[in-house]
Formats: C-alpha cells, sequence, structure tokens
C-alpha cells in the first residue's frame, strides 16, 4: 500500500472535493493557482523589505529588460519555461522545486499564498549552519566504516549500501 | 491560512444572486479559474489588489474593480467594490479589444453600487465554496 499524505487538519471540505471532482474544472483551478502563484512569488520576492527591488532592477540582475519581469508577475503569461525559472532562483539567490506531488500534498502546499507565505531569504550559510549535524555526521560514519558487511560474494550488497548510506546521511 | 478579504454579491430586485446565476452558466474551465482568483485573492492584503490578477478602474468606471483571469479565449472581469475589506461583486463582464460587454458594463455597475451602498440587503454574503 502506498502512504497517503494525511493533513495535520482539515485543509478542505467534502464540498471542495466534490468540485475538483470534475477533471475540467480542477485542472483548470491547478492551473491558475500554480500561474498565479508564480507571478505573485516573484512579485512578493522582488517587494521583500530586504530586497526592495524595482522591476528593472530584478531585470538587470537577471539580464533581461523589466518588460520581461512585468511579463512574468502576469498570472495569464503562459510561457514561463523552466530556465526562466533557474533564473529568477538565481536572482533570488532562492532554489528551484518542481515536482509532481499527489493531489492532496498539493492541495496542502498552496493553501498558503498571503505575503508572509512568499517571502523567501536567500541562501545563509550561517541559518543553515544551526541545522547541521557535521559532528555527529562524522561519528556515524566511523561507525559504519567499523560494521562488518560480510556475507556477500564480491562485497557488500546492494542493501548493505544503502543502510550504510542511509546512515551516513 | 490567513483569510483576509470577504466576498459579497448582488442581487436582483426579484433577489436572485446575479454573480451566482453567471458562474452557473459558465464551463466547468471558467468556473476553476474564478475560484481559484477568489481563493487567492482573498489572501492577499489590498495592496497586493493590483495587475494583473486585480485591477481598480479609473474614468468612467472609476470606483470600480476588475477580477482578471482568461480562460477559453475570453478575457473574464467580473467586476466589483470595496468596502473595508471586502468585495462586493456586482456584474461578470467580457473584455474585448480593450472595450466591455455589455458595453455598459460600468454603467450597470456604478448603479448598482449605489443601490447595495443604500440598501445592503441587495447584496448577500458569497456561497461559493473556497475550503
Amino acid at each position: 500500500m502506498r502512504n497517503e499524505v494525511v493533513p495535520m487538519t482539515s485543509f478542505w471540505t467534502k464540498e471542495f472535493i466534490d468540485q475538483l471532482s470534475d477533471r475540467e474544472f480542477r485542472h483548470a483551478y491547478m492551473t491558475d493557482q500554480v500561474r498565479t502563484h508564480i507571478a505573485l512569488a516573484i512579485r512578493v520576492l522582488r517587494e521583500q523589505e530586504e530586497r526592495q527591488w524595482s522591476q528593472t532592477e530584478l531585470g538587470k540582475r537577471c539580464d533581461k529588460p523589466q518588460s520581461w519581469i512585468s511579463k512574468l508577475e502576469d498570472p495569464e503569461y503562459g510561457k514561463v519555461s523552466l530556465q526562466t525559472l533557474f533564473d529568477i532562483a538565481e536572482a533570488f539567490d532562492l532554489p528551484l522545486l518542481v515536482q509532481f506531488p499527489e493531489w492532496g500534498d498539493w492541495l496542502r502546499r498552496m493553501k498558503n499564498q498571503s505575503r508572509n507565505d512568499l517571502e523567501k531569504d536567500g541562501f545563509d550559510a550561517d541559518s543553515l549552519n544551526r541545522f547541521a549535524t557535521t559532528s555527529v555526521g562524522s561519528q556515524n560514519r566511523k561507525r559504519v566504516e567499523k560494521t562488518d558487511f560480510s556475507g556477500t560474494a564480491g562485497g557488500a550488497s546492494n542493501d548493505n549500501k544503502q543502510i550504510k548510506l542511509a546512515i551516513a546521511l | 491560512m490567513a483569510v483576509i478579504w470577504s466576498y459579497r454579491c448582488y442581487l436582483d430586485h426579484s433577489g436572485e444572486n446575479v454573480i451566482r446565476k453567471w458562474f452557473d452558466k459558465q464551463p466547468r474551465a471558467v468556473q476553476g479559474k474564478f475560484i481559484s482568483r477568489l481563493q487567492t485573492l482573498r489572501q492577499l492584503e489590498p495592496e497586493l489588489w493590483v495587475p494583473k490578477p486585480f485591477r481598480w478602474l479609473r474614468h468612467e468606471c472609476a470606483g470600480l474593480g476588475e477580477i482578471r483571469f482568461e480562460a477559453g479565449n475570453v478575457q473574464h472581469r467580473p467586476l466589483g467594490f470595496r468596502s473595508d475589506l471586502t468585495f462586493i461583486m456586482v456584474i461578470c463582464a467580457i473584455e474585448k479589444s480593450n472595450k466591455f460587454e455589455p458595453a455598459n458594463a460600468c454603467e450597470v455597475g456604478l448603479r448598482r453600487k449605489g443601490e447595495v451602498q443604500a440598501d445592503a440587503k441587495r447584496s448577500c454574503p458569497h456561497d461559493f465554496i473556497l475550503d
């Protein structure tokens, strides 16, 4: 049985899901949510207090004209390419996440689109290092190296390799 | 999720919700986009109710705003006005060649706005399924 995403709280009503049961409705809704999200996110990230960039400023950082940024901030503009999103991500120094999630996961993730939800900070090593586990990871790696994975001709089996990797991570 | 805005719909003289009547006649793809826009806009601070998902109108349409979305090569423009953090939809027009259809959409919209402002019973809370 596959894992299912079970929301911690109720994010939708039965009536809303009934509404989504129509395929045409569902995909029009999904497409618009994604397009609007991209357009709004670019605007909010650009206007975020730490940046306060004009469309011209963001354009300079992407080596593109202001009119190009204006198009990207239009939810109806349907020609946003993956490369465009990479360019924008680099300008904001943010990573990009493109996935094909299941509907429950998608609905939960797309629920929040306020300015506060869309504002994101760029790469910050100090912040990331607060969650780093360098010393623990090193200890685990040493422990794994000492573990005997014998029993398979020619070295460790694939299963053992996976166990090693999982522990090292 | 922080919901900032609420929506209301204009009721005609017979008490019929004209926005719901419009919605029920639309193809499912238009309905899906409309629901999506209402969901998104209600979370946005007033300063984000700007082009392109939304636009406050000027000149002979001043006092009204339009929710802007395209579906099936048709530019839909549900029009309404703001009262505090409530957006009251009064007419659903379309835009062709930078002109509204019906051509008197703004005139009708502003008249309806006046009716709602004079009598709160000429609008009702929206009944679209957003959650």
